[in-house]
């Protein structure tokens, strides 16, 4: 187990810099579809004061979005995003590389509002902070790949044991270097 | 005298891939963009990860050398470059764009057995690439959905054999689809089996052709140039059996030499024109109506003007199509003609060597 410095969410605002562009708009670019994409619409309010990204499944559980960012290779990375729950049972918070393997991954098993782990793979310091609202902010660390430098930021509202029409509202995404969590920084 | 290549007022935009030579286009020549910006490379090596790929913004996808990807590729992100050696293939259907509309694809080099469809798409270029179909799989809708169609889409050395199928075209587009500046050089369209038919372009506002072999080894159609077409441009190359234009606006073909095998007569047309122009186009048929005959002006119908379009009837065995390559030769004298025969001249043509994809 490693500790921050700060605690979880205590850093100091500035302190981390957020990898994420437009951070908490899903649909516009470098955001772009997985498998074929999701259903696109407006979800609950964030905790940011806009409002969040409600993604669908469409036609499969691999629909998703993601976005490309250049990594160190070999490193500690944290990922982070909120989430809310509207009516999947399972979703998907990946890290790819840029040809679509697994290099970290979090499975997330929802019991109505509450999320849980299912896998877990290459994923470590795994946090779900209960923020309010049913609004969660779920992280974890991984180690980047070695020899790619692409590290796509993916999400899957309704993954494999979810069916399609099923969603998920997304908001507040960050990955920043190392392996503790920083506030939130919008981009 | 000098010739400008785009006329006043007709600066190219885009990336031009083709060098267009001397050619005085009378139209905009709206040359598609290539993929802007910085690209993240993803060297690929199965046809999952080249799927995955395909489908993300702004990368370059490298697919190694050797190798055979079988499936069905959808090209549907923005700014994508596609790198293909030459002894590698994918096997299956590869569509461009989709209903998001995505934007700056590029496929270079390689092979495409299956057929080729184009979706809703900005700015696709394709170049070097052999494209057959070794299953018999129907030609490419490059109209998939709904209108708009594509915008600005250039073809340039490439060369497309077709095998098996027995129906489809190498390109097909609805002439309800709105679709705009289609630019075609350098391209052999050579089927290699009876009932493959080449080209049926219809609905394109800038069609642009220049430098192409399109000669169907039997007497299907080679280009159907019809429904709605505006402002087009064919010049410096070869049309085999039927050759079908209609219904255009501001229609151009210069240099078209025309050969008619078999008894399809699939080659009148004319109807429907405006502001057409037809010029020093050698016909081994007639496809004029009425009353030509050999080493006579060809009679052009309503709407076109033109000269120095003569019907031949000797120097060619009338049943084979002319070799693309030798067609191409700096010696410029078309195959099975003396060089002495002023009918065998390709005097004015730009381009030399072989034709199409280098592989």
């Amino acid at each position: 187990m490693s500790f921050s410095v700060f605690g979880v969410g205590n850093s100091p605002p500035g302190a981390a810099e957020n990898l994420i562009i437009n951070s908490e708009n899903f649909f516009v670019a470098p955001w772009g579809n997985i498998a074929g994409g999701v259903g696109q619409g407006v979800g609950a309010a964030d905790p940011f004061g806009g409002f969040s990204s409600r993604m669908t499944r469409l036609t499969g559980p691999d629909n998703g979005r993601n976005q490309p960012v250049t990594v160190a290779l070999s490193t500690a990375y944290t990922i982070s995003c909120h989430m809310r729950n509207v009516d999947t049972v399972e979703s998907d918070l990946f890290i790819f590389n840029n040809v679509g393997q697994s290099v970290a991954e979090l499975e997330i098993l929802w019991s109505g509002a509450i999320p849980g782990t299912g896998g877990s793979a290459n994923a470590s310091n795994i946090l779900y902070q209960n923020i309010g609202n049913d609004w969660y902010r779920i992280s974890y660390t991984f180690i980047s790949h070695a020899s790619d430098p692409t590290a796509r930021f993916t999400v899957k509202p309704a993954a494999s044991s979810a069916i399609n029409g099923m969603s998920l509202d997304y908001s507040g995404a960050m990955l920043e270097i190392g392996s503790s969590l920083s506030d939130y920084v919008s981009n | 005298m000098s010739f400008s290549i785009f006329g006043v007022g007709n600066s190219p935009s885009g990336s031009e891939i083709y060098d267009l030579g001397d050619h005085t286009i009378p139209y905009a020549l709206n040359w598609p963009t290539a993929p802007q910006g910085e690209l993240s490379v993803s060297n690929v090596s199965t046809i999952g990860e080249l799927q995955f790929a395909a489908e993300q913004n702004s990368i370059e996808i490298n697919i190694p050398s050797g190798v055979t990807l079988i499936g069905d590729v959808d090209v549907t992100g923005t700014d994508v470059k596609i790198n293909c050696p030459n002894n590698s293939t994918v096997q299956g259907v590869v569509t461009f764009g989709d209903v998001s509309r995505p934007a700056r694809q590029w496929w270079h080099g390689g092979n495409i057995d299956g057929a080729i469809n184009v979706d809703r798409i900005d700015d696709l270029t394709i170049t070097n690439l052999h494209w057959s179909t070794s299953d018999g799989e129907t030609g490419g809708n490059w109209t998939i959905g709904t209108a708009p169609g594509f915008a600005r889409v250039a073809l340039a050395n490439c060369t497309f054999d077709g095998d098996t199928a027995t129906l489809g075209w190498f390109i097909f587009t609805d002439p309800g689809d709105g679709q705009t500046d289609l630019i075609m050089c350098n391209v052999l369209f050579n089927p290699a089996s009876p009932g493959y038919q080449n080209l049926r372009l219809q609905g394109i506002t800038r069609l642009t052709v220049v430098d192409c072999y399109a000669c169907p080894q039997n007497n299907v159609t080679a280009m159907r140039v019809q429904q709605g077409n505006q402002d087009v441009y064919i010049a410096d190359s070869i049309i085999g059996n039927s050759l079908q234009w209609s219904d255009a606006t501001n229609l151009h073909m210069l240099r078209v030499k025309r050969f008619q095998i078999g008894s399809n007569s699939f080659a009148s047309g004319g109807t429907g024109m405006t502001d057409c122009t037809v010029n020093e186009c050698p016909l081994w048929s007639t496809p004029f109506a009425p009353g030509t005959g050999d080493g006579t002006e060809a009679s052009l119908p309503s709407g076109v003007t033109g000269s120095d379009n003569i019907i031949e009837s000797n120097g060619w065995d009338g049943s084979s199509m002319p070799d693309p390559d030798t067609w191409r030769t700096s010696s410029g004298v078309l195959s099975g003609f003396a060089a002495s025969d002023s009918r065998a001249s390709i005097s004015g043509l730009g381009k030399t060597g072989a034709m199409g994809a280098d592989h």
